[in-house]
């Protein structure tokens, strides 16, 4: 007879691989931290009063203000186009589905290069008005209008995938029991769906704190703008670490916000949803929603595009094509590396904290900081995360040093939180019981994960590889340091055009990145809208 | 059916990130005769020509690693002794000055071939190229003659600067401290930032936005001016306050040493030998307007020679060792925020 006592002793069996996985995993993202906190200890009590006192506050300001309107945008945005793609009739909604997610593919900085040429003060769109002078694009406005743009996708894919896998018939429920249309929606899907828009923002909430191109070109100062000015000018990475702390207490801060906003969709459902397609009519209504659908892609997608093209065009037959290949296999080697050794590493972390969660209400503790631990990191500057690295392991591993291997460890330390919300918002939608019922069944508990949970995570497995692939492919400043000697990415390349201010030139490489990103991407989501399992 | 599945998985992404890593060359590559490793803050565009000649010439096959430089400079901080680095070559002196201040480099012993006033005291770095900051004026502006005007009423939301984490901006305010004293330069900067001073990411939007009309005077280097030239743009450079006893315009250098845990070093000095010969100094200024170090080479056309200019009476030496208390005052002052 198995007393309660005895069932908690083989629960805390069970776990023990996974703890240490997931311990392990933790580990290895906590080194930038370590790092940090050992710098900031060395910042004396003046540098400390000097950030507090003139620097700090105001950065605070800047940064939590920035990323709380863009959040905010990309919810509305991302969430807004998910719904009419999947549940509405909304004319080529397959197609805007794919479409939709390729921003993605375009990086912050390249869209900020774009739109600093376009609406700066000799763009096209002066010249294209005759006008003499345009309202400044430069601030807060053109910041948070750049990263709206391009980072609305990861809303939108968390929330596309969550609403598929969602099934139709609780929101028809909810309006066969009487309720109206919108409230139906947000009794049901909305509910159903927030650990994916919890999951989204927070992804878009820590990528803005994260972010350094696109706000330093805009000319806004955040945390890691001023936090690059201290290890710049300084040589001293004292006050840079001193600042990455305070960047790190607020990622703390969203995470723990994520976490609340999960809270309220403690629902699960017992199959794997999409048993049929369920699509509200529109009406009328559909012609104006469309044309607003196909403006935020004119500006997220076309524009851009047709700008990059006409750079490159300007400087065709300039090029060694032979050389830009180098470069895409480069970026497509270390960004698939990276996204798969994620997707692999997220998984304990998210299982231990959705798993516990659907269990016993809320994670656990040790749950709790291995996640913390796992993902607090994921806004420090990248070169932050590069030196880290680069003192560890040529004091400690020094054979790792300068090979290609740290630098896709680099990136799974850095993006690695995406793949966890992304697992995670997929972890909650499988209800607890199912793996409990395979358990029943006779199946060991890593039979039952690997048999009946695991096929059902698939789509989020996929859309974390993409979104990992997708970041890492564009990643810079850490590739920059710890790079092996001649391994050039094309984020590379297009930093090393664009040094001297000269947007044409950086065009071809810009153009090779955006390209590189988007047709894995929308080989990606074509097949998952044709309804075929994702190539994984 | 394995119920440690999971460890298992989470080791598998441990070793396939170690694999990929296995087939890779170790780090600094050995004691190879043939090679060399170059760290370069200097942009690509500007110096991998020369290296490019110079494996050609010498067969040694020459790595580089691009990078701003203050970057680069925290680089091999973290890596000290290990550094993959044979050659680092900086943008300026001050990164430089740092790495030789924390005993990183060793000294060139052919340094005689640089004039004593652009090399470090201890021969640990030398100046490759030089510099001097001026003012590049967009079409139409009214330019001053002394740079100390801009703090006028009449410029207010004309300037644009670098960051002050930019080095050449940085020693430049360093050149006013020394030469006018720490209250004058403080009312200075005071006045520049009452006068809206737009803080720009770096040279290349500076030049860029005054030739584009957006602003009509930036703090640049000379050779910025020549860029923006040769690309079209209507600008001109100007040389401030070039009368006699005047503040004249600060020189400064892009320059390279040799890591004291150079692997390569024998290679290292033959690089820093060649950029210093009179035929590579005529193209740094031929190709890149910049000033040659060697004496009696010419400059670029549309470039003022050396003694026809009134430089800033500040050795290079003392704009490092004032870089401290200057990142203080911009700190205090606060520029552009």
């Amino acid at each position: 007879m198995s007393t309660r006592r005895q069932r908690a002793a083989r629960a805390r069996e069970a776990r023990a691989p996974l703890l240490v996985s997931a311990g392990a995993v933790a580990l290895l993202c906590s080194l930038p931290l370590l790092y940090v906190l050992v710098r900031a200890a060395g910042a004396g009590a003046g540098t400390w009063a000097a950030l507090l006192d003139r620097r700090v506050p105001g950065l605070l300001v800047n940064t939590i203000g920035l990323a709380l309107v863009v959040v905010a945008a990309t919810l509305a945005i991302g969430a807004g186009l998910a719904y009419l793609v999947v549940r509405t009739d909304l004319p080529a909604r397959r197609a805007l589905s794919v479409l939709c997610a390729l921003p993605l593919a375009i990086p912050p900085y390249v869209g900020a290069v774009v739109y600093a040429d376009v609406l700066g003060p000799r763009g096209a769109l002066r010249d294209a008005l005759g006008v003499e002078e345009l309202p400044s694009i430069f601030g807060f406005a053109g910041a948070a209008f750049v990263l709206v743009l391009f980072t609305y996708p990861y809303v939108f894919l968390l929330a596309s995938g969550a609403l598929r896998a969602l099934d139709p018939s609780l929101e028809e429920a909810a309006r066969g029991l009487g309720r109206g249309g919108i409230v139906a929606l947000a009794l049901t899907t909305l509910r159903m769906t927030a650990p994916a828009l919890g999951g989204g923002s927070l992804l878009v909430g820590l990528y803005v704190l994260s972010d350094f191109g696109a706000v330093s070109l805009m000319r806004f100062d955040t945390f890691t703008t001023v936090i690059y000015e201290e290890l710049g000018g300084r040589f001293d990475p004292a006050g840079a670490a001193a600042l990455s702390s305070v960047l790190v207490a607020l990622t703390l801060l969203l995470l723990g916000a994520g976490r609340w906003l999960r809270r309220g969709g403690g629902y699960a459902q017992a199959g794997g949803g999409r048993a049929r397609e369920s699509v509200r009519e529109l009406g009328l209504a559909r012609w104006p929603l469309l044309a607003g659908v196909c403006a935020v892609l004119g500006a997220a997608l076309v524009l851009p595009l047709v700008r990059l093209g006409s750079w490159s065009v300007a400087t065709f037959g300039e090029e060694d094509l032979a050389e830009y290949g180098g470069w895409a296999a480069n970026s497509l080697l270390v960004s698939t590396l990276a996204a798969g050794a994620a997707v692999i590493m997220a998984l304990p972390v998210a299982v231990l904290l959705a798993g516990e969660r659907a269990r016993a209400g809320v994670p656990d503790r040790t749950a709790r900081v291995l996640g913390w631990l796992a993902q607090a990191g994921y806004a420090l500057p990248g070169v932050i995360v590069a030196l880290a690295l680069v003192a560890i392991t040529t004091r400690f591993v020094e054979p790792l040093y300068g090979t290609l291997a740290l630098l896709v460890a680099a990136f799974v330390i850095r993006f690695l939180p995406q793949a966890i919300q992304g697992e995670q918002a997929g972890l909650t939608l499988v209800a607890a019981s199912l793996g409990e019922a395979a358990r029943g069944l006779g199946a060991g508990r890593a039979a039952a994960f690997a048999r009946v949970v695991l096929p059902l995570l698939r789509p989020s497995v996929a859309v974390s590889f993409a979104v990992v692939f997708l970041t890492a492919v564009k990643e810079l400043p850490a590739t920059l340091v710890l790079r092996p000697l001649g391994f050039d990415t094309l984020p590379v390349r297009v930093w090393t055009e664009a040094r001297n201010g000269l947007s044409a030139d950086a065009g071809p490489a810009a153009l090779m990145l955006v390209l590189v990103s988007i047709v894995p991407l929308y080989v990606l989501l074509s097949r998952r809208s044709g309804g075929e399992p994702p190539p994984l | 059916m394995t119920r440690h599945s999971l460890i298992v998985m989470a080791l598998l992404s441990t070793v396939l990130v170690a694999a990929c890593g296995g087939s890779d060359p170790p780090t600094g590559g050995g004691a190879d005769p043939g090679k060399l490793v170059v760290y370069s803050g200097r942009e690509e565009e500007l110096i991998q020509p020369f290296f490019d000649e110079f494996a050609d010439k010498t067969g040694v096959e020459v790595q580089v690693k691009y990078g701003d430089t203050p970057d680069l400079v925290a680089t091999v901080l973290e890596e000290g002794d290990r550094t993959q680095a044979d050659v680092f070559v900086g943008q300026d002196a001050a990164g430089l000055d740092k790495l030789r201040g924390e005993g990183l480099l060793q000294p060139y012993d052919r340094i005689e071939r640089t004039p004593a006033a652009y090399r470090a005291a201890d021969n640990s770095w030398t100046g490759l190229s030089g510099r001097v900051r001026v003012l590049i004026a967009g079409e139409g502006a009214n330019p001053p003659d002394s740079v100390f005007d801009l703090a006028d009423p009449r410029f207010k939301g004309e300037i644009a600067a670098p960051k002050s984490s930019n080095v050449s901006f940085r020693d430049w305010v360093s050149a006013i401290r020394l030469e006018r004293g720490d209250a004058f330069a403080r009312s200075y900067l005071e006045g520049l930032e009452r006068n809206e001073l737009e803080v720009l990411d770096g040279h290349g939007e500076v030049r860029k936005a005054v030739g584009e009309g957006e602003f009509d005077i930036g703090l640049v280097n000379h050779y910025y001016v020549e860029l923006s030239k040769r690309e079209g743009a209507k600008v001109q450079a100007i040389y401030t306050d070039q009368g006699d006893g005047q503040f004249g315009v600060p020189f400064n250098v892009a320059s390279a040493g040799i890591t004291k845990s150079a692997q390569n070093a024998a290679n290292a000095r033959k690089l820093i030998d060649f950029l210093l010969t009179p035929a590579v100094q005529r193209r740094f200024a031929a190709n890149n307007y910049e000033y040659p170090l060697l004496e009696g080479l010419e400059v670029a056309p549309g470039v003022k020679p050396l003694d026809e200019v009134e430089l800033t009476d500040v050795p290079l030496s003392r704009l490092a060792a004032a870089a401290d208390g200057t990142d203080r005052l911009l700190d205090q002052v606060a520029l552009g925020s």
